[in-house]
């Protein structure tokens, strides 16, 4: 079964970085509404095969799209651009220091249970989770990763949106367990 | 119904016609058995509980396995369990998709069967075996009992045979005991529509599932067990936040309460009685604290060959013997709030499931803990049932109303056993189901031709901390260096969170051949065998249904098919076209005979060659939704 691959156009979104969070929720629900395997129990057997993996495919787009980590790693694939995700390494000397010291703060906040300090780490965390993508939405003019783009900035780009999701999930799960 | 085309709302291409769905709670203690009325009829689409022959709507979850091969189920096997224990299983649900291996603590299967007559297993990650008078029986094969008798009652009431269920199961349950609790019903001879959670059928029974964003907590205080679960609904979806309980604790225990006080008052043992004496105290003590709910005070009274004696209890006294009871189900909901990153003022609904939840006391603390009452409109014991009730017939295809959509996650995430006994995640917890994964693997010494993938499911990182689900050889790997060849391992959960697991390599195409092993399943020969001696009937009436059966099947397929060519024939070419023209004739030419295997076969070839064009016709549908097309049209259900 060969499905829709990018998951822009099966979502009904423009192929760019920023996505209409409520557009990409609607047509999500809109199309589980008429593929979903509950809408076949009492079909045949080959119509509910096809509804599991349609189903499941549209689970995998949506997660995807409305991740910004799993959305940037699409639009690069779709360029032809491939992101190992466990094996990528950031190169850029000024960020891994910032990185170091971020680490450390937020190690020394966990150790003192310091609410506040937390708190003014999960804000500095998410302005800079939001300043990196919208450098990674830059490099794309019209759909297309730009000519001007070289790859290993595009991969750094990448690499540490995925650093500053690991640390702001792990920052609110600490948040709400001290406010509890 | 063209092949995977929807009609239009309210343009049914075939006439609308009733199917009997029912919903079946197949609970630790009771089930029971519900389905909406058709419409027209005087009960006019409302969910409700089918009674049996003599208006009782619970049935014990007890079966007797008699030393003459008979059975005995429900009452009946409750009325031989005295006389009779070792023959008599009772919350087997317990041991439902385990192995010795999960149950250390006896006391789970004492609960079952008070000998210690279980089998023993060779491999103690095979499922329990427990010996009876009959021979070996599993809490599948007794589920599958239960589940007969249900049907029956239904099809009874519902006046012919019925063609499909909602089968309810705890949040909590894995996947090995969602599969257990799938071949129970498929050995009842029963189809499955859909397994949903319990506590997410008790919110559909009070219509929160058209509810706005919220979250809700069900509370199941049961006959011997207390579950709590946290659900969050959002835009349609319901999700299980956290679940809690104690397996041990339930309504059982209120009523012991009430006959320690009698016994301590009337200053005897439990011993001084004899067996039907102290069954009669605990009947009366049950009797007692059904009263206390609309009365103040009530009379015990124990009367035995040497003691009379009578006292009052109050309702305050009664309170103050389960305070410590309740007291646990409060704590336990405080721990699963935790889990759920919640506080008890979040809570928009509270949902009470189970017959315990009656005693005032219980409302009272519910209360007081969630600052709001608890639901209670639909009757507790039976909720669950009626919601499982209500999905059925959405499923079967009886309501228009297709706003009903459960859209489930995954309880538990699922993975891999990887080199020091540590587990790589394939699917994360809370993953949307249906879910699809597929990762790459390769192997590790130079000329391997086989590997060995043990798949497993839990949260924690070594694989002893987690459940085993199943172990997978593939074999025929074509000599390589090592790191050379591309094995990719496919995950497929289905609706019902059901876990499906391929493999193959990939770089030089050799077709590798996979074996599953369940690990705590019961192999699928077992079941047809099973599913075949539980036939009544003599085999020519069986073999009459299957064909009869497969014919219907075949016929539905060529009409779905040829409804499809007619409207979107130009998205094959000749070739395809010729293809699916001489599959068709060939299921055609063979459907009037009487060779079952011979038409399901045919059936097979014609659903393989139009598995790509029932793909482009999908692809066609959501093209045109996109072009021209707004998606407040698509909404509007112009796809």
């Amino acid at each position: 079964m060969k499905l829709e691959h990018n998951f822009f156009t099966l979502m009904g979104q423009a192929q760019q970085f920023t996505v209409d969070r409520a557009a990409l929720k609607k047509r999500f629900r809109t199309l589980q509404r008429e593929y979903h395997p509950d809408r076949f129990a009492a079909k045949t057997p080959q119509e509910q095969r096809l509804a599991v993996q349609f189903s499941a495919h549209l689970n995998t787009a949506f997660a995807t799209l409305d991740n910004p980590v799993k959305r940037a790693t699409h639009m690069l694939e779709l360029s032809g651009v491939t992101i190992d995700h466990q094996n990528s390494t950031i190169k850029d000397p000024v960020f891994l220091m910032q990185q170091m010291e971020t680490r450390e703060a937020f190690d020394d906040a966990r150790a003192d249970n310091d609410l506040p300090a937390l708190e003014s780490l999960f804000n500095q965390v998410n302005t800079q989770f939001q300043a990196c993508q919208q450098d990674f939405a830059a490099l794309f003019e019209a759909s297309q990763l730009s000519a001007s783009a070289d790859e290993k900035k595009v991969r750094d780009t990448v690499g540490k949106m995925q650093f500053f999701e690991k640390l702001s999930d792990e920052l609110t799960s600490l948040i709400r367990s001290l406010t509890q | 119904m063209a092949l995977l085309q929807i009609s239009e709302p309210g343009q049914s291409p075939v006439p609308h016609q009733f199917k009997r769905a029912i919903g079946i709670d197949l609970g630790t203690t009771n089930s029971l058995v519900a389905a909406v009325a058709n419409k027209g009829g005087a009960d006019n689409g409302i969910a409700k509980v089918i009674n049996d022959t003599e208006g009782r709507a619970i049935l014990p979850s007890v079966v007797n396995y008699a030393a003459s091969g008979a059975q005995y189920v429900g009452y009946e096997a409750q009325a031989i369990a005295a006389d009779d224990p070792f023959n008599t299983l009772a919350s087997f649900k317990r041991l439902m998709g385990r192995g010795l291996n999960d149950v250390s603590d006896t006391s789970q299967f004492q609960i079952v069967t008070p000998n210690d007559a279980l089998t023993d297993t060779a491999d103690k990650n095979d499922v329990i075996r427990i010996a009876t008078a009959a021979g070996e029986v599993t809490a599948t094969q007794a589920s599958a009992e239960i589940l007969k008798c249900l049907t029956a009652r239904a099809a009874d009431a519902l006046g012919g045979a019925i063609e499909g269920a909602v089968i309810t199961v705890p949040a909590y349950f894995d996947d090995a005991q969602r599969q257990a609790t799938k071949d129970a019903a498929t050995i009842a001879g029963l189809n499955v529509l859909r397994l949903i959670n319990e506590p997410t059928a008790a919110a559909v029974a009070y219509g929160l599932d058209k509810a706005d964003d919220r979250y809700i907590v069900v509370y199941d205080l049961g006959g011997g067990t207390f579950d709590v679960s946290i659900l969050q609904l959002s835009e349609g979806v319901f999700e299980v936040l956290s679940t809690g309980g104690n397996s041990a604790l339930g309504g059982d225990d209120f009523d012991l309460a009430i006959v320690q006080w009698a016994l301590s008052q009337a200053n005897i043992s439990a011993e001084q009685l004899s067996a039907q004496e102290y069954r009669r105290l605990l009947i009366d003590a049950r009797a007692a604290k059904e009263s206390l709910t609309d009365n103040d005070s009530v009379t015990v009274s124990i009367q035995s060959s040497s003691v009379t004696w009578a006292g009052e209890l109050t309702k305050v006294g009664f309170d103050a013997l389960i305070d410590a009871l309740v007291t646990a189900t409060i704590a336990a909901c405080k721990a699963s709030l935790n889990d759920a990153d919640l506080t008890a003022g979040e809570i928009a609904d509270v949902v009470l499931v189970g017959g315990s939840t009656r005693v005032p006391l219980v409302r009272e603390q519910v209360t007081a803990l969630f600052q709001q009452a608890p639901k209670t409109d639909v009757d507790p014991d039976q909720v669950v049932a009626l919601g499982a009730a209500i999905q059925a017939n959405s499923l079967i295809g009886n309501s228009r109303d297709s706003d009903l959509l459960l859209l489930d996650v995954i309880p538990l995430s699922l993975g891999i056993e990887t080199m020091g006994g540590l587990v790589e995640k394939i699917i994360h917890r809370n993953t949307s189901i249906p879910s699809t994964r597929a990762q790459e693997f390769t192997t590790y010494k130079d000329g391997q031709t086989a590997l060995a993938v043990h798949v497993v499911q839990g949260e924690r990182d070594l694989v002893s901390d987690c459940r085993s689900l199943a172990r997978f050889e593939l074999r025929g790997i074509p000599p390589m260096v090592a790191g050379a060849a591309r094995i990719e391992v496919v995950f497929n959960v289905d609706a019902d969170g059901i876990l499906d697991v391929s493999a193959k390599e990939t770089i030089t195409g050799v077709s590798a051949h996979v074996q599953v092993k369940p690990s705590y399943g019961l192999e699928e020969s077992e079941i047809a065998q099973m599913l075949k001696a539980s036939y009544s009937h003599a085999s020519e009436d069986r073999d009459a249904r299957m064909l009869a059966e497969q014919r219907v099947e075949a016929e539905g397929l060529v009409d779905a098919v040829n409804m499809a060519l007619a409207q979107d024939g130009h998205l094959l070419n000749d070739v395809e076209r010729a293809d699916i023209d001489a599959a068709i004739a060939a299921v055609l030419a063979i459907v009037g005979q009487s060779d079952t295997q011979a038409i399901s076969d045919a059936v097979a070839a014609l659903g393989r060659v139009t598995d790509t064009f029932a793909t482009r016709r999908m692809d066609q549908s959501v093209r045109a939704a996109l072009q021209g097309k707004n998606i407040e049209d698509v909404a509007d259900g112009s796809l």
